[in-house]
């Protein structure tokens, strides 16, 4: 068996306009905030689906949970129940996660999935736009609305919506069985693209000149936003979080370098 | 790789060892200088600035060989080698103390360099690669005239090698009463006193049995074996000891004329103020503790280092 890719469109799709018209029945009470401030700027909240039973907390319910429940909400949501109905293997939590125009989830690893552990993520974008930046392992992946996408969450992934817009994704954890192993098996796999943020520091690596420029400034932020105005003087349109996506990872790799 | 890059202002602080083939990472440093008590302590500081995180050039070793026809650095003024916990860093510390010297403390580069032995390497590929890396860490930043290089207490192994890589060096090995080392040792163990912990050229323990070995016995195995194969060595490779008990005063009196150092009584002054800190940690003030040492010891230590160790000591004082 072939590994699995690390991020793949499945060949499940959905009417946008059907799972978007769902979204007016949650008020706003529905949402709640990410625990993990770290994690994110701006506003990045979720509303449960199906999560830990007595609880309707989107964000609870780690490996060790097994008893999950559908909420009252997804009732109420008849196109997203389908969506969730498709999959024929063990749900654990659903949940609409939103991320507001501006906001930015910084770099980070989901531990607790894996294709190998069981449990993996797949995400079903509801509404999204063209400023939402979403990159595993500093590849950006485009998922358009209606799509059904399997992501290797464990692999470092960051996502910045730098659109005018609210982007909402139906995000469904499953246990992996037979069935999704197949549907996965049959997706198009996606290797994204890069931003242009890594083409930038390919030149400046080569260019002693731009080195100057950069060097010996400790301070992250004043790096970042040297950086960030630099790569505009030369056309490489890019955003400080991209500079602090691959901080964040360099440092991880440096810290990471004698692990076998 | 294509084509070399512009390798002026960087240095290759560090050598993969798990990769397929070696890594050499090269880094901006800028006139930072190693002023750490270790060469990764260095590394580690600059690592913090994003810059550095960033940008590094990889090439594979050849690279060094290259870099070294382009652009030569210093040639090495003197080696340390040592037993550990005896003082070299102390040594090491007020060398560095002086703007015109480079020291290199413990530097894993060339740790890797010599370890590529595991991978078939020649004896003269290593001796090549020592020398390019060598010179390349050493490019002068700040009008550096002079390179010392700390090496790891398990190089002594090497020491045939790196005397043939640097035959001109002059050399000296570092040494203590082992009791007092032993104390030292068995309350935080340098990565060659844990049984298979590091690849060296240790022989003589079997390291099937080292596993199972009493942590005592073991590091007095490791000692034994150490100072050994300096004695060995010190006649023929033209080497000289020094004790403990006469550091800190010896690095100024003997270790700098042996190292070719003409010192002005400034320079001395300048090397003597690293002394009231301890060298390891310096916020800590360094204080003679041979006596707290030596009431730590246990009967079983005592016992081994009577056996193993004392009469290879009393060798090397004799000297």
């Amino acid at each position: 068996m072939p590994d699995p890719p690390k991020a793949a469109r499945l060949p499940l799709s959905f009417d946008p306009a059907g799972l978007q018209s769902d979204l007016a029945v949650l008020g706003a009470g529905e949402w709640i905030a990410h625990f993990n401030t770290q994690f994110f700027t701006g506003d990045w909240s979720g509303a449960a689906l199906r999560s830990v039973a007595g609880s309707n907390n989107p964000m609870y319910g780690d490996a060790s949970h097994t008893d999950f429940a559908d909420t009252d909400l997804l009732q109420q949501c008849q196109h997203l129940r389908a969506v969730v109905e498709a999959f024929a293997c063990p749900l654990r939590s659903v949940r609409l996660l939103r991320l507001t125009a501006g906001s930015v989830i910084r770099e980070h690893r989901d531990y607790d999935l894996g294709y190998e552990l069981g449990e993996v993520r797949i995400h079903v974008p509801v509404i999204t736009n063209p400023g939402v930046q979403f990159y595993l392992e500093n590849r950006r992946i485009i998922m358009q609305e209606g799509e059904c996408w399997y992501l290797d969450l464990n692999l470092s992934h960051r996502v910045q919506n730098l659109g005018s817009t609210d982007r909402v994704h139906l995000v469904i954890d499953c246990q992996i069985n037979d069935w999704l192993r197949a549907l996965i098996a049959n997706g198009t796999p996606s290797e994204g693209s890069e931003s242009d943020y890594e083409p930038f520091r390919r030149l400046v690596l080569n260019d002693t000149a731009l080195q100057g420029q950069l060097a010996g400034l400790t301070d992250r932020a004043a790096f970042i936003t040297r950086t960030v105005d630099l790569g505009r003087q030369y056309g490489f349109q890019f955003e400080p979080s991209d500079v602090d996506g691959a901080i964040q990872a360099a440092r991880r790799a440096w810290m990471e370098r004698w692990i076998v | 790789m294509n084509h070399s890059p512009d390798l002026r202002g960087w240095l290759p602080v560090s050598i993969s060892k798990h990769t397929a083939e070696p890594i050499v990472e090269w880094c901006r440093f800028g006139t930072r200088r190693f002023t750490e008590a270790f060469f990764d302590h260095t590394v580690q500081n600059a690592m913090r600035e994003p810059f550095n995180l960033l940008f590094r050039h990889q090439t594979p070793l050849d690279a060094l060989l290259d870099w070294q026809r382009h652009s030569p650095g210093l040639q090495p003024s003197g080696l340390i080698f040592h037993m550990s916990r005896c003082g070299s860093t102390l040594a090491a510390q007020m060398l560095a103390a002086l703007p015109g010297h480079i020291v290199l403390s413990e530097p894993p580069p060339l740790d890797a360099i010599l370890r590529c032995d595991r991978r078939g390497a020649s004896d003269d590929q290593r001796i090549a690669w020592l020398r390019a890396w060598m010179s390349a860490i050493s490019q002068p930043r700040n009008g550096e005239q002079r390179l010392f290089v700390k090496l790891d207490a398990w190089h002594t192994f090497d020491l045939p090698l790196l005397r043939r890589a640097f035959p001109d060096t002059p050399w000296i090995f570092l040494y203590r009463n082992p009791i007092e080392v032993m104390v030292s040792a068995m309350k935080a163990p340098g990565m060659h006193l844990v049984p298979n912990l590091i690849d060296m050229n240790l022989s003589g323990i079997d390291p099937a049995a080292a596993q199972h070995m009493p942590q005592a016995e073991y590091i007095a195995r490791v000692l034994a074996a150490l100072l050994r194969c300096a004695l060995r060595h010190i006649a023929p490779l033209g080497g000289k000891a020094f004790a403990y008990s006469h550091l800190p005063d010896a690095v100024a009196s003997d270790i700098a004329p042996h190292f070719h150092l003409t010192l002005s009584a400034e320079q001395i002054a300048v090397m003597q103020a690293k002394t009231p800190f301890h060298a390891k940690t310096p916020q800590l003030f360094f204080e003679p503790d041979t006596q707290s040492k030596q009431q730590e010891a246990s009967a079983e230590a005592r016992a081994l280092s009577a056996a193993m160790l004392d009469p290879l000591y009393a060798q090397l004082l004799a000297l």
